[in-house]
């Protein structure tokens, strides 16, 4: 088997491999005998068809088929040989097959371009400083308080007013035509919390028990049902019940209630150090960001599109995922400015990665059995799992692959960090790199 | 009697016909039922340009196919086996082919 390269690209190869005569030949043999135990022709047994008929019949099937196979077998091995490692699904242009010559066929792919040097000393990184403001855990101890509050009918009864909760049965009729299952029986709507139509929310407001009255409110534009869309709606209300929130208050009896803490100076303290833990990720990752704008723009290299392209697709899907969480719905152009942005995204992170996979490989980063126990002692804190069954679990083959590369992740950003000046402060403002980035 | 219209069809893909043409150089044709052992030589020799030796011909009886609640009788047909010179061949397959 003759093998020969030629790089194309940085990014692009080319494998013209050619088979030796004898091993087409036996290939082909054999293809036919397959197929003459196995084919059907009229004016003869099953098995007992010449070849020469049979080569009429089915003779362009059985060279595709021969082609196929001789790839399949050879292109593997060519790879290992020539120790290349493809990273797209290569395209392969067969040359002629004859049964008495070689078979040559050229193979197209991508394969990860050789990075010899990367730039990584030096970059100025900014680090944002890690700080819990108090008003934040205030703030953070009011949601909790607001989440465990009460529902109460004020004594004596008044109208209702905002952050009331209102219940109600009403109708709805849209250009004087009551709309069927348009209605609903005991709604609870809290009041100026914009749960409702903005002039239904208002019209809620001042009202008592057992008011009726009728309010207009016009449907978005988008509304998801095409029959409301842009259309003025006839709400008719009756109250039956106006009820306020009764926040608890912020004692040591709320903390109980909230989870494991005896006292209010605990919960404190924990709702703290949780602020202050995602204070400190957000600033590894800020960090982390900065690596990788800064590994990119000093290290320009081609990347192979097809990672790219991967790495797009599982981006794409995490923000269609998040955005059915929201509820957001796209429009044609905001989706394809959206798509860009991600294929730009990808290219860089792809880069990125390649970039500090260059650098683990000259620096000969390993991740030892000591560093995984430790990842392992890290995520059972994190997840709160038993830390035996953390280690039977991460026995298996690809649940520790993924373990290895976030360890190994890690020990490079702490490498490339301990590489760079650390500034503490917020970087400066993305709109400002991005306008140098545009008078460049 | 025309030689196109002697030699109805060549008997090619069956396996008695394909032993006969590899080990003794015979050709097997179907013909008209009036063509004499003869006139088959000469169209042979006329359409696909090859020396003929000696010709052997066959009437098969037509077989009974059943149409609805009877029979209906297949009409017969005459086969002829035509062996060539030496050396000489037909290949049914190129005319086909081009």
């Amino acid at each position: 088997m003759q093998i020969s390269t030629n790089r194309i690209s940085p990014v692009m190869m080319e494998l013209s491999v050619e088979v030796p005569a004898d091993t087409v030949k036996t290939e082909l043999e054999k293809a036919y005998n397959t197929l003459s135990k196995k084919a059907h022709v009229k004016g003869f047994r099953p098995g007992k068809t010449p070849r020469d008929v049979l080569r009429r019949l089915f003779g362009p099937q059985v060279q595709n088929d021969v082609v196929n196979s001789l790839v399949n077998d050879t292109l593997p091995r060519a790879l290992t040989e020539k120790n290349l490692i493809a990273v797209s699904q290569p395209v392969v242009e067969p040359g002629r097959l004859e049964a008495t010559t070689t078979f040559a066929y050229k193979a197209r792919f991508e394969v990860q371009p050789d990075i010899e040097d990367v730039k990584y000393e030096g970059f100025e990184l900014f680090r944002p400083k890690v700080e819990v403001d108090e008003k934040a855990v205030e703030a953070e101890l009011e949601r909790i308080r607001t989440a465990h509050s009460t529902l109460k009918a004020p004594e004596p009864a008044r109208a209702a007013k905002a952050n009331d909760v209102v219940t109600l049965d009403f109708t709805l009729s849209i250009d004087g035509a009551e709309v069927k299952d348009g209605g609903g029986q005991g709604v609870q709507i809290e009041v100026g919390a914009g749960q409702a139509l903005p002039e239904l929310d208002a019209a809620l407001a001042g009202k008592n028990v057992g008011d009726t009255f009728t309010a207009d409110a016009k449907f978005a534009d988008d509304h998801p049902k095409a029959e409301f869309r842009g259309k003025t709606g006839s709400f008719k209300v009756t109250i039956t019940e106006v009820k306020e929130k009764v926040l608890p208050a912020l004692d040591d009896e709320l903390a109980k209630d909230v989870g494991n803490f005896q006292t209010l100076v605990e919960l404190r303290a924990n709702v703290h150090s949780q602020l202050e833990k995602i204070a400190k990720d957000r600033s590894e990752t800020v960090v982390a960001e900065q690596i990788v704008t800064k590994l990119n723009d000093n290290n320009p290299c081609d990347v192979p599109p097809s990672l790219v392209e991967q790495q797009a697709r599982l981006m794409e899907q995490e923000v269609a995922m998040s955005a059915r969480r929201l509820g957001q719905r796209f429009t044609k152009e905001s989706l394809e400015a959206l798509q860009k942005q991600i294929r730009v995204d990808a290219e860089r992170k792809v880069r990125a990665g390649l970039l500090m996979a260059a650098i683990a490989k000259k620096n000969e980063f390993k991740v030892t059995d000591e560093d995984l126990e430790k990842g392992m002692q890290e995520l059972a804190a994190e997840t709160g799992k038993n830390i035996a069954k953390l280690r039977v679990e991460y026995r298996e083959k690809a649940k520790r692959d993924i373990l290895i590369g976030m360890i190994l992740e890690d020990k490079i950003l702490d490498f490339l960090e301990s590489k760079s000046k650390i500034v503490d402060g917020d970087p400066p403002k993305a709109d400002d790199a991005a306008a140098k980035e545009e008078t460049k | 009697m025309s030689p196109e219209s002697i030699i109805r069809r060549p008997i090619v893909l069956t396996e008695k016909a394909n032993r006969l043409r590899e080990k003794t150089n015979q050709y097997a044709f179907e013909v008209a039922r009036a063509a004499t052992k003869t006139s088959i030589k000469e169209a042979v020799q006329k359409l696909f340009n090859v020396k003929v030796e000696s010709v052997n011909t066959m009437v098969y009886r037509g077989k009974d196919r059943r149409m609805g609640r009877g029979y209906a009788k297949m009409q017969n047909w005459k086969k002829a086996v035509v062996t060539l010179k030496e050396g000489d061949s037909i290949d049914f397959f190129a005319e086909t082919e081009s």
